[in-house]
């Protein structure tokens, strides 16, 4: 027979170690690949690591987390929005997110900075995010960005502002400014960030019309042996990549085959992959003049609520079937997708190409 | 005089298309208005561009290339919303100017004139709408004085085309005689332009009224004189489409105009309008027009009920229309009829809800469209929001979205589907019935939206199965909203990356694809043979189930599914694979085994059928045709046996037994085992013989083994028999069954088709059996059919109409089947002939009316198969005589043209140009076409699709032909480059989608040909010019109540009987359409066979029941497992309900698989098991 003493005293240590476990101080970080989360109060951090103190108050540690493999950090006591913020950003709506994070910033103490630092940097991505689907809103982008680089050279965002900051000079098309900002995430200390460096680089060579020497780009970054899932994720961008290369090349058969590749390969969640892989593949069977394939390839960007997020890639898709569309006899849907794309990404490119005049001189 | 002649002849050149300046000219510009009909404007002006500095380009082409690309331009314009549009445009009227600046006195001019100003009252209508748009309240006046000064310039450029286009008609007096087309025509096109040219100056009126202020007196007035001016125009045309356009906006001036007496006019207008029994596309249209306006006038009135029918009505019978300007128009008067009926205080708060959501979901379609409704039905959506006092927020959480997601579908999408069942089944009022349908498909839209926000809530931290589900009633959702390729995309997609989430789930998914695909199939407007990609997606579904889940129930479904598939496609041995594939433990393994039986034996028959083809590369050995017919006796003998001791003797005989006997006897057939067919038809139980029996008096059914076509195929079969056992007397009483089995009708067509068919498949067999190694059966059933014949023919003086028919066919087919080269092939021809010859010798009333001209023909066919072309030509010449428009004769009359060329006979090579060009008969001038003209006549036809595109290939065959056949090296080149020539301009602006895999692989041998004729390497055919994507100009170029006399050809229709057409649409003659169908049926084998191709063709193809749809049963339903399968119909039911026979291509001749096909509808209405 159980002691009643030794129940109590059992479930006192429950109590106890579910106190622990939610943490006193609740400070969270989701790494990428793994469900169960670290809690714990994060003590410091660097560009390279984050240092979050976890484990019961008799047997506390610290552990350093790499940055790379940093999904999400929730940060003890933020404001409740921040989190459906999160998700609305995550969703793509990103001008939602940036005005709930606004208001997350308003309500965040004064003493608490490593919070208003973060929250900082999160309307500062947000707003990327948004810039890279309405390019007028590029300049911004970038000045939030450069802000918080300079203010905070040392902070764990320090890699994703710059990448996220390459990305928007690519899309600004300004090469000069782009170059070098992908140089220095390649002096990340991981695989995955140097892989996405030479993968930015590849993306450079083909802004510049220099087919082959991207496909150079991305093969060394195929030739790299991938093993975690940010290096996973970036060896499937290189396929992605080579996939485009190939294309201008005029081996849009050769395309597909890579693009396929990605597809199968590719995680579930990694949203922007499989969006990025279905627009592609849906170019490369419009060059091999399958307008129906290629309108089911660009569907499941439309169709797929996850890649539905990917804005950029939504929208290039949404112009593809305002046309395609109609190689299935279906004017109406083609109109709907036309609408969808003027009415949700009114100053996308995407937009703008469809409704630019026809080309010509006069 | 010489003067008014050459003005004439501007005009008429003008008129009837400047294209046909040269033939340099119809190519380019040919090629221009390809990409410019499929929306490549883009294209069209960069391909412009490249040839406006081409020195090799006429200056003919190149004169008109600022009008050509001011066209593309304006085109590409309509495709666009009103923002974007105005550049586009103005760049347009910039080459108008250019244009007719530099080429005053070009024939262009005037259009040229007349488009400038209808792109300035557009943009003049740009500003009208912007000045009443909400968002620019209190900043009118600019939009309006901009408004009035563009109108003021379109008045006057109007004015001068009027002008213009008035001296033009009026040039071509009253008086031309019938022989001279052309001019008939080009008056035509000229008064069209004056007629255009004075509703333009009408409209500049009314547009002017419109940039005032309703209540000013300056509005009246302008409006009173636009009335007058249009009812000036509809007093002069009132017969004509343009007259009653002009009556519309009359009834328009009155109705702006207000008030009761002026609504009350309008009204009266209206619904003489709506009333007007016209239905063409152009009817239509402009009914649409009046539809809007009248919703408009009765929204006035508060009359919002009598809008909501009508116009709910309109939605529901034109979707077509749907984003016209119209159709928006007419959807945003139902908003307003909606949002005014819901204040009704007397209404339930139900119903009131029902009329501001479907209010909702109209506003906001129509907020997303560009045009003149955007702002005003984007102002309303928040507005009626607040009225429905819904958005009180949407959840926050995954959970709580898939929650609530679930609810929706169950009870929510259940109860109303059970509700429409019950109104459906209790006949109540259709506008109930649609209301309630209304309600299901917002309901149906909000479902799919809060899952969709389930979907994207959900985060690292969600069940994967959870995630799973959401998307699997995302897919679920979407399918019952019909958006079949939404949900096949979906359903796909979670099949195939969530399987190791949860592979039952994914199992559900990947068969929710399969059926999702099926009804893209079945939806598709296409062809049944040009559905390549509908059929690809549904195999690729099969194979997703067979592949991951080889030994689940769905995968048995989806075997039988791909072997009906692949019969379908052609592929018998294929299918037959994938039906011999379902093992003996499944359900179907008794109907899977009957139709494996029946593939195999087509695939035999499909097989020997090409055993000439010496060059044949995939022809199966002889062993593996053994095996196949083996394969085929061995499954139908299990499948028989099976299902026949399943089969109570006294029951009713089950289709694929029947079926699976007479394919059965069939094999015996063709064996030569006559005796053992008969047999087999005949002995009880389930005997075929007796299965096809209907009780005297009662009319065969038109499907099922009953049927006519069923009955005919067996008694068909008992002839054969007869035949090779020479039993005239059995064989003659069969004759008699079959033509009672056979519906005669009037002319006796049926049962001539049947043995014309007969003779067909009497080829075949007789192709067969000389490529056999054996030659003893051949020379068997020669031996039979001639004695058979012979005996027949000399008791020809008592026989009908049909039987002569049908001898006449069986002595040619014979010939066909044994080589026209042959000695005997000729004496078979001969006799065909004779037998025709007789046909048409006999007394008045012996050929059923009309029928002589294919009795003709066919003799036609045969002299010219007999090499005796002089006769032959002389013989279609006769037919011509008679009726020069006749299709089929101007096609036989080229071909015979062809084959004698061909003859190399001396001098023949002649025919060969004339087989292109046509040539006269006696005093008929160009009475036979030839080839080109075919082509030509049948251009924009696309109901002679095949005719025109074989007409374009033998063209360039003869011409070949010509080329080598030329002394002169030079002149022989000259031919084959202009062949090649021809054949890649043509390439360039149809490309095989339009072509179709066949038709290009065809065209572009010959264009391989041609080029190693003329020494040049081998490029593949040029393809279309590739294109960005862009918008079709679907919407913009309907708008004609904007643009009144925007197109022209519509204005001259519809209400004035048509002009003769240059070619029949139908041909008359029965047999012509017998002949027709022959041609289009092929040979590819056997009798049950050729029925099911045959049937195919002439239904609306399906490829798996929709009764598929009760199986599917989402996760969240399976509590209750008979209420889900129950509601879950109604969603099937929405399309037309699928009969089995027609979603199997086996169902009169072959194995039936479950109706619904697949292992789950066997169960009657149990879903699938779920997690």
């Amino acid at each position: 027979m159980t002691s009643p003493r030794f129940l109590t005293a059992a479930v006192a240590a429950m109590l106890v170690l579910a106190a622990a476990s939610r943490g006193d101080a609740a400070d969270e970080i989701t790494r990428k690949g793994s469900a169960a989360p670290l809690r714990g109060e994060i003590t410091e951090f660097s560009r390279t690591e984050v240092t979050i103190k976890t484990g019961l108050r008799a047997n506390q540690r610290d552990e350093k987390v790499p940055v790379n493999v940093i999904a999400r950090i929730e940060w003890d006591g933020e404001p409740s929005k921040l989190s459906l913020n999160r998700n609305a950003e995550a969703a793509g709506r990103y001008g939602e997110a940036i005005k709930g994070y606004g208001e997350a910033l308003a309500e965040v103490p004064g003493e608490n900075a490593r919070l208003q630092t973060d929250v900082t940097f999160l309307i500062a991505r947000a707003t990327a995010r948004q810039a890279l689907v309405d390019p007028p809103k590029l300049d911004d982008a970038i000045a939030k960005l450069e802000a918080f680089r300079s203010a905070n050279s040392n902070h764990f965002r320090h890699f994703e502002a710059t990448s996220l900051l390459g990305e928007l000079y690519l899309a600004k098309r300004d090469f000069i400014k782009a170059a070098p900002i992908f140089q220095q995430l390649e002096q990340a200390p991981w695989n995955d960030y140097k892989m996405a460096a030479k993968n930015a680089g590849g993306r450079l060579n083909l802004l510049n019309d220099k087919p082959e020497a991207a496909q150079a780009d991305f093969d060394s970054v195929l030739a790299i042996d991938a093993t975690s899932p940010g290096e996973v994720a970036e060896r499937l961008q290189a396929l992605l990549g080579k996939a485009t290369a190939l294309q201008r090349l005029g081996q849009p058969a050769e395309a597909q085959q890579e693009i396929e590749r990605v597809i199968e390969q590719a995680d579930n969640n990694d949203s922007e992959t499989l969006a990025e892989a279905y627009v592609r593949l849906g170019d490369s069977l419009q060059a091999q003049n399958k307008p129906q394939e290629a309108l089911v390839a660009y569907l499941h960007v439309d169709v797929i609520p996850k890649l539905a997020r990917e804005s950029q890639h939504h929208s290039e898709a949404l112009l593809h079937l305002s046309n395609l569309w109609n190689a299935v006899s279906r004017p109406d849907r083609a109109g709907e997708a036309r609408d969808l794309l003027m009415s949700r990404y009114p100053t996308s490119d995407a937009a703008r190409k469809l409704s630019a005049p026809a080309a010509g001189s006069e | 005089m010489a003067t008014k002649h050459r003005c004439v002849w501007l005009a008429t050149l003008a008129l009837a298309g400047h294209a046909a300046a040269s033939r340099a000219a119809d190519l380019h510009l040919e090629l221009v208005e390809g990409l410019r009909s499929r929306g490549y404007h883009d294209t069209a002006v960069v391909y412009l561009d490249q040839i406006e500095n081409d020195a090799r380009v006429s200056q003919d082409v190149r004169t008109v290339i600022p009008f050509e690309r001011a066209v593309t331009l304006l085109q590409s314009a309509r495709s666009l919303g009103p923002e974007a549009r105005r550049e586009p445009l103005d760049r347009a009227q910039a080459q108008f100017e250019a244009f007719t600046r530099a080429n005053p006195d070009h024939p262009l001019s005037a259009r040229a004139n007349t488009e400038r100003a209808r792109i300035l009252l557009e943009n003049a209508r740009l500003g009208i709408w912007q000045a009443r748009s909400p968002a620019n309240k209190g900043q009118e006046q600019p939009f309006r004085d901009e408004a009035r000064a563009l109108i003021a310039r379109a008045r006057t450029v109007f004015q001068t085309a009027h002008d213009q286009h008035k001296a033009a008609w009026e040039q071509f007096g009253v008086f031309i005689p019938e022989t001279e087309r052309q001019k008939i025509e080009a008056r035509k096109q000229a008064e069209i332009a004056y007629m255009q040219t004075q509703m333009d100056l009408a409209m500049c009126t009314y547009e002017e009224a419109q940039t005032h202020p309703r209540d000013s007196a300056e509005f009246k007035r302008l409006l009173t004189r636009a009335a007058e001016d249009f009812e000036a125009i509809h007093e002069k045309y009132r017969s004509i489409v343009v007259g009653l356009y002009a009556r519309m906006w009359q009834a328009k001036c009155f109705e702006e105009q207000g008030g009761r007496e002026g609504l009350g006019r309008a009204l009266g207008i209206y619904n003489e309008l709506l009333g007007h029994p016209g239905d063409s596309q152009t009817m239509q249209i402009l009914k649409g027009h009046v539809r809007h306006f009248w919703c408009i006038c009765q929204n006035q009135r508060n009359e919002s009920q009598l809008v909501i029918q009508a116009a709910d009505e309109w939605v529901k019978n034109n979707r077509v229309w749907l984003r016209t300007p119209f159709g928006i128009g007419i959807r945003w008067e139902l908003v307003q009829a909606l949002e005014a009926y819901a204040q009704d205080r007397t209404l339930a708060a139900k119903d009131k809800e029902r009329l501001l959501r479907q209010a909702l979901g109209e506003a906001e379609a129509i907020s997303r469209i560009a045009g003149q409704y955007r702002d005003v039905a984007a102002f309303a959506v928040p507005r009626i929001k607040v009225a429905l006092n819904i958005d009180p927020g949407d959840p926050r959480d995954f959970d709580t979205a898939l929650g609530r997601g679930r609810t929706m579908i169950k009870p929510g999408i259940f109860d109303r589907q059970q509700a429409i069942d019950a109104e459906r089944a209790g006949q109540k009022r259709a506008d109930e019935l649609a209301a309630l349908e209304r309600d299901l498909a917002d309901h149906l839209r909000e479902t799919g939206r809060v899952l969709e926000l389930a979907v994207n809530l959900s985060d690292s931290k969600t069940d994967p199965r959870h995630l799973l589900e959401a998307h699997y009633l995302l897919a679920y959702v979407h399918y019952l909203q019909d958006r079949a390729f939404e949900a096949g995309v979906l359903a796909e997609f979670v099949g195939r990356k969530f399987r190791e989430a949860d592979p039952e789930f994914a199992l559900k998914s990947a068969y929710l694809s399969m059926a999702a695909w099926t009804k893209v199939y079945n939806a598709s407007p296409q062809p049944e043979d040009d559905r390549t990609f509908e059929v690809d997606r549904i195999i690729r579904a099969c194979q997703l189930v067979t592949g991951f889940w080889p030994q689940s129930e769905e995968a048995q479904g989806a075997r039988i599914q791909l072997g009906r598939i692949f019969s379908r496609r052609e592929q018998p041995a294929e299918a037959a694979r994938w039906y011999s594939e379902v093992p003996e433990s499944a359900e179907q393994y008794a109907e899977a085994q009957l139709a494996a039986g029946q593939a195999w034996w087509n695939a035999y028959l499909k097989a020997a059928a090409r055993r000439d083809d010496a060059g044949d590369a995939e022809q199966p050995a002889p062993e593996q045709l053994d095996e196949w017919q083996r394969s085929a006796e061995g499954h139908l003998k299990v499948g028989i046996a099976r299902v026949e001791a399943a089969t109570p003797k006294d029951q009713e005989s089950p289709v694929d037994l029947i079926a699976g006997k007479v394919t059965m006897a069939q094999i015996l057939v063709n064996r030569g085992e006559y005796d053992a067919a008969v047999k087999l038809l005949k002995t009880e139980p389930h005997a075929p013989e007796q299965a096809i029996q209907v009780k005297q008096g009662e009319t065969r059914p038109k499907s099922g083994i009953k049927s006519p076509a069923f009955a005919s195929l067996v008694y068909q079969l008992f002839l054969r028999s007869y035949v090779g056992t020479k039993n005239i007397d059995e064989a003659l009483r069969v004759m008699e069954q079959l033509e009672r089995a056979v519906p005669e009708g009037d002319d006796g067509t049926a049962v001539t088709a049947i043995y014309i068919k007969l003779g067909r498949e009497l080829q075949n067999e007789i192709e067969r059996l000389r490529a056999s190694p054996s030659g003893n059966r051949l020379t068997e059933v020669l031996a039979s059919f001639e004695e058979f014949l012979s005996a027949l023919t000399a008791q020809r003086e008592r026989m009908n109409y049909s039987a002569l028919i049908w001898i006449a066919e069986t002595w040619y087919y014979l010939a066909e089947g044994i080589g026209s080269g042959n000695l005997r092939a000729q004496d078979y021809y001969g006799r065909a002939a004779e037998t025709y010859q007789d046909i048409l010798g006999r007394p008045q009333g012996f050929v059923p009316g009309g029928k002589d001209l294919g009795v003709k023909l066919r003799l036609v066919n045969c002299r010219r198969s007999q090499g005796e072309y002089q006769q032959a030509l002389e013989l279609v010449g006769e037919v011509l005589a008679g009726q020069p428009m006749a299709l089929q004769a101007q096609i036989e009359a080229a071909q015979v043209l062809q084959s004698w060329g061909e003859s190399g006979e001396p001098e023949a090579h002649k025919h060969l140009r004339e087989a292109i060009q046509g040539r006269d008969i006696g005093t008929q001038k160009k009475a036979v076409w030839g080839w080109a003209g075919i082509v030509r006549m049948l251009a924009n036809r696309p109901e002679y699709r095949e005719q025109s595109l074989q007409a374009r290939y033998n063209s360039a065959v003869c011409r070949r032909q010509y080329g080598l056949e030329q002394s002169s090296g030079a002149k022989g080149k000259a031919e084959l480059e202009h062949a090649r020539t021809e054949l890649e301009m043509f390439a360039r602006v149809s490309g095989p989608e339009q072509l179709g895999d066949e038709w290009w692989k065809k065209f572009e041998g010959m264009y391989h040909t041609l080029q190693r004729d003329l020494n040049q390497a081998t490029t593949p055919l040029p393809r279309p010019v590739r294109h960005q994507p862009r918008p079709l100009s679907a919407v913009g170029s309907m708008d004609l109540a904007a643009r009144p006399a925007g197109t022209s050809a519509r204005l001259m229709a519809g209400s004035r009987p048509r002009a003769a057409a240059a070619v029949p649409v139908k041909s008359t003659s029965p047999v012509l359409v017998i002949l027709g169908l022959l041609v289009a049926a092929g040979g590819a084998g056997g009798i049950v066979f050729w029925m099911v191709q045959s049937q195919k063709r002439s239904r609306r193809p399906r490829l798996m029941s929709s009764a598929i749809a009760p199986a599917f049963t989402p996760p969240a339903m399976t509590a209750d497992p008979s209420r889900s399968s129950r509601t879950a119909a109604p969603a099937a039911r929405r399309k037309p309900a699928v009969a089995d026979d027609e979603s199997r291509p086996s169902t009169t001749a072959g194995p039936a698989p479950a109706p619904g096909g697949g292992a789950r509808t066997r169960r009657s209405g149990q879903p699938p098991a779920s997690g």
